[in-house]
């Protein structure tokens, strides 16, 4: 089911909007799950064999996948279809937001003056993984449109029907599970101090201040354009956060300022140098007693060789180049990198909250030895789908 | 997508002179595959039109999540033949 946005700047659609939506979920639905299947049935049954008759061994890694599987029928008839519907994603909401945007900047001028501030940097520089590349083969990526509210309009109403309406109502099932999960299992964690790194539009990022209502909640990106719309959409929906261009590698926060520093489904947009700069800001504006978190895709290593190249089939032909290479890191060797201790590492894999509901990510902690990282719903869009975390206490 | 941004271990060969992806052995299939694609949704949007002014002129009208399951049963009509014989 496709979501309606919640708020007021979910724009008004005619028959042929809502068609184009609609033929786009259903035809993402048709590829994720019917012609994923056929892909996996071709790599079982003949494309992992004429591999290993040719190299003398099974494809060992997600790049030898990638490489059994590229001259496959089936790999290209899903792959052709699955970027094709990518662009089709925004191309259905694109035209929409053009013909709205008036009515979405009333709307954001509404509500102003509610609580909530939105920072942006004259003259900051937007860095290259962001403004040179469309990401998710979004035109114009998160700077479309320069300080309008385009980008983060595209990125709302498209996430809506790239979901499929995994993601839920909000789009912020990864938030909310995650901050339900923090909160049961952590239940002395009281964090004064939030910051989310990379937001966009705060879709991941309002779940922490309902469930930390007490705490005051930055959430910084280095696009000005998708946070001037998130500020307005968290007020819209009753949330006070503060949203602040900044690049995530160079915080300009003091040290020690928060108890929990965040982010989701970030890290992989960034190369490995500015990776370990945003690693050690993070740790440098910790709190003793402070928790970095991360939820992400699940790291290669830690899945089949089929798993990882299923995942990592974005990095190379969904414009997020840096997504393999971070995929190929040991989780626990980077926080310690940055200066988290070994033993002071954390992962996990929990349920999606808004397909097995809140009571099933309680069941997840009692007994977390059953939930496997290696799973084929652990971080795919599909039916079923588990998040992964990771992250460090700081002492 | 420019040279440098490229992910580092991409097999050679997979993306176009003008940078996109390509998957099969001759590029104008791969366009073909986009023709196909925005063929059916046109054809799905008439398909809401017309299911449009049969509501107007007196047709019990179909909730979104039902539309939502036509969409997806004419996808699967539609693409079919792509399945993998087994």
């Amino acid at each position: 089911m496709i979501p309606q946005l919640n708020h007021e700047m979910r724009p008004t659609l005619n028959t042929e909007d809502m068609a184009r939506g609609q033929f786009v979920s259903g035809l993402r639905s048709f590829i994720l799950h019917d012609l994923a299947a056929d892909m996996r049935y071709a790599y079982d049954n003949r494309a992992a064999a004429d591999f290993a008759s040719q190299h003398g061994h099974a494809p060992k890694d997600g790049a030898e996948v990638h490489k059994a599987l590229r001259p496959d029928p089936a790999f290209k008839v899903y792959s052709a279809l699955r970027v094709e519907a990518q662009r089709m994603v925004w191309n259905s909401v694109g035209p929409v937001v053009a013909r709205e945007l008036y009515k979405l900047n009333k709307a954001a001028e509404q509500v102003k003056d509610r609580p909530g501030q939105v920072k942006l940097a004259p003259g900051f520089e937007v860095p290259r993984n962001v403004s040179a590349l469309d990401v998710h083969l979004m035109p114009g990526s998160y700077t479309r449109g320069g300080d309008t509210l385009e980008a983060g309009a595209v990125y709302d109403q498209g996430l809506a029907v790239f979901s499929m309406g995994l993601m839920g109502e909000n789009l912020d099932d990864i938030g909310l599970s995650m901050a339900r999960y923090i909160s049961r299992k952590f239940r002395d964690f009281k964090p004064t101090a939030i910051l989310d790194m990379g937001c966009t539009i705060g879709h991941n990022t309002l779940p922490w201040k309902q469930t930390y209502p007490q705490a005051k909640v930055t959430a910084i990106d280095a696009a000005g354009s998708v946070l001037l719309y998130g500020s307005a959409r968290a007020k819209m929906l009753g949330q006070d956060v503060d949203f602040v261009q900044m690049s995530a590698d160079a915080l300009d926060f003091p040290d020690q300022s928060f108890d929990l520093v965040f982010s989701s489904m970030f890290l992989h947009e960034i190369s490995n140098k500015t990776r370990e700069k945003v690693f050690a800001e993070a740790y440098r504006v910790l709190k003793p007693g402070g928790l970095m978190l991360h939820m992400e895709l699940p790291p290669n290593d830690q899945m089949s060789a089929f798993d990882g190249f299923y995942l990592d089939w974005d990095s190379w032909y969904n414009e997020e180049p840096f997504y393999k290479a971070f995929r190929d890191q040991d989780t626990r060797t980077i926080c310690k990198a940055a200066g988290f201790g070994a033993d002071d590492y954390l992962q996990f894999v929990v349920p999606s909250i808004g397909i097995y509901g809140a009571d099933a990510i309680d069941d997840a902690i009692a007994h977390e030895e059953s939930q496997k990282v290696d799973q084929s719903t652990t971080g795919r869009l599909a039916e079923g789908v588990q998040w992964f975390g990771f992250g460090a206490w700081k002492r | 997508m420019s040279e440098s941004l490229k992910p580092k271990d991409a097999l050679p060969g997979i993306y176009g002179p003008d940078g996109r992806p390509t998957f099969f052995a001759d590029p104008a299939m791969d366009r073909f595959a986009s023709v196909i694609l925005n063929m059916a949704q046109e054809m799905w949007v008439q398909d809401a039109r017309i299911s449009e002014l049969e509501t107007a002129a007196g047709k019990p009208a179909k909730s979104a999540a039902e539309r939502e399951e036509q969409a997806l049963a004419f996808v699967h009509r539609i693409f079919a033949p792509l399945r993998e014989p087994r």
